[in-house]
């Protein structure tokens, strides 16, 4: 279902401040595969995954999705790549649905389909209902879930994930679980970081950052 | 995209009401206060009015500042837009059209009335009016640039003010030169086409130096 995606690190290390966080990592990901990165607080999980998206240079080594470096803001990565931060990214002031529709529209999706879309993934993500209560309204969980929303509006195939599970209930980790793996079964990727032990069918490779 | 984004800064400034209204209310109040504290003799009022607007409209578009980048950089929504595909230039321009046209617009739509309270001369209005026109979307563009640069600093606020007040004095001063030029009876034209190379040059550059401060701001 997704066109051919392969990101691969060479020799990367990233320094923040006076601290090394990683040295020279070399990892390969291809389409139908999950990834997660480990290691303790503030061993550079979510500075790797910046540095994947092109936000965070690393001090050595680069970053290559699709054979472009993650570093010039390709079109190509932006298109085929979904980031969800510890900080989520919804405006308070914003309803749910706008929330939603704004970020389709910056993604540059037709509009035909947006609003059909856009209700569809609020009632996937268990907030129908909610579509026109302000953001700020709603707990924090529910405020995560507008994020994950995201995630059904396209088909991106390569996912950023930091910490998705934080904040959800039993309910939705498990449905984010079987979301992932639906993903990774059309042919997408996933690479998260988690604390929690999460449990997948398919096999999970790992990145240990100690 | 331009649209789409300021459409979404226009919506959220709209319903964040104290941030939209607190520059206003600050011009108003700071504009009264003047002749309360100093003195209310007329010629005394006229011949300060220039400088007491123009100062005043420039601490009300320094007031609006910290809205303009620091709650996207907070809550991430930030590093959404510039993992969107809009181009951090357009992200600029569009934050800070929409804060000139929440923040400098109203000054300008109100300035007339503050210059009958300080009893300015009723021909000078027009100039005092094209030279905020003029000078307070470069202020707001000038500031993009200091605030990109200092969005992820905890305590940006003083660095912003001394980075970002020195290059508004050659607009107060050719602000005021041309108001005061035009009571005298004098053309203003040369100070009012000086706002306005700096206005372009501003528009034409600032948008792209924010972008790449706000590039390195987010990678810090």
């Amino acid at each position: 279902m997704f066109n051919q995606f392969l990101l691969e690190a060479q020799n990367i290390s990233l320094i923040r401040g006076e601290r090394l966080l990683f040295k020279h990592l070399n990892f390969c990901v291809s389409n139908g595969e999950i990834w997660q990165l480990k290691g303790a607080n503030g061993k550079g999980k979510t500075s790797l995954l910046r540095c994947i998206c092109g936000i965070l240079e690393p001090d050595t080594g680069a970053i290559q999705f699709n054979g472009h470096n993650t570093l010039s803001f390709s079109s190509d990565l932006h298109q085929n790549s979904l980031y969800l931060g510890h900080q989520i990214g919804i405006k308070s002031k914003m309803t749910v649905f706008e929330n939603l529709m704004l970020y389709l529209g910056l993604r540059g999706l037709p509009n035909q389909t947006e609003a059909k879309q856009v209700h569809s993934a609020i009632g996937a993500v268990g907030l129908s209902g909610f579509e026109h209560e302000f953001a700020c309204h709603l707990s924090q969980g529910q405020q995560r879930r507008i994020a994950i929303a995201r995630l059904l509006l396209e088909p991106a195939s390569l996912w950023l994930l930091d910490e998705p599970f934080v904040a959800l209930d039993i309910g939705a980790k498990a449905w984010l679980v079987e979301l992932i793996e639906q993903h990774v079964e059309k042919g997408g990727g996933v690479i998260f970081t988690s604390h929690e032990e999460i449990r997948f069918d398919q096999k999970v490779k790992e990145i240990t950052l100690d | 995209m331009f649209i789409l984004l300021l459409k979404r800064e226009l919506t959220l400034s709209f319903r964040k009401k104290a941030d939209f209204l607190n520059p206003v209310f600050f011009f108003l109040v700071v504009c009264t206060l003047f002749p309360l504290g100093i003195s209310p003799e007329s010629s005394f009022l006229r011949q300060i009015a220039p400088g007491v607007i123009w100062v005043t409209s420039l601490l009300a578009i320094l007031l609006s500042l910290d809205s303009l980048y620091r709650e996207d950089f907070e809550d991430g929504s930030l590093l959404q837009l510039m993992l969107s595909g809009a181009s951090a230039t357009s992200i600029v321009f569009a934050k800070a059209t929409a804060n000139w046209l929440v923040t400098g617009l109203p000054l300008i739509l109100l300035s007339p009335l503050m210059a009958m309270m300080l009893n300015l001369e009723p021909d000078a209005y027009w100039i005092l009016m094209i030279s905020l026109v003029l000078g307070t979307p470069t202020m707001c563009f000038i500031a993009a640039i200091g605030m990109a640069i200092t969005v992820g600093l905890k305590k940006g606020g003083l660095l912003l003010t001394l980075l970002v007040l020195p290059l508004y004095i050659p607009i107060l001063l050719y602000a005021t030169m041309a108001i005061q030029a035009y009571s005298m009876g004098m053309s203003a034209n040369g100070q009012l086409a000086l706002l306005a190379a700096a206005l372009l040059l501003t528009l034409a550059l600032a948008p792209w130096a924010a972008g790449a401060a706000l590039k390195v701001s987010m990678s810090d």
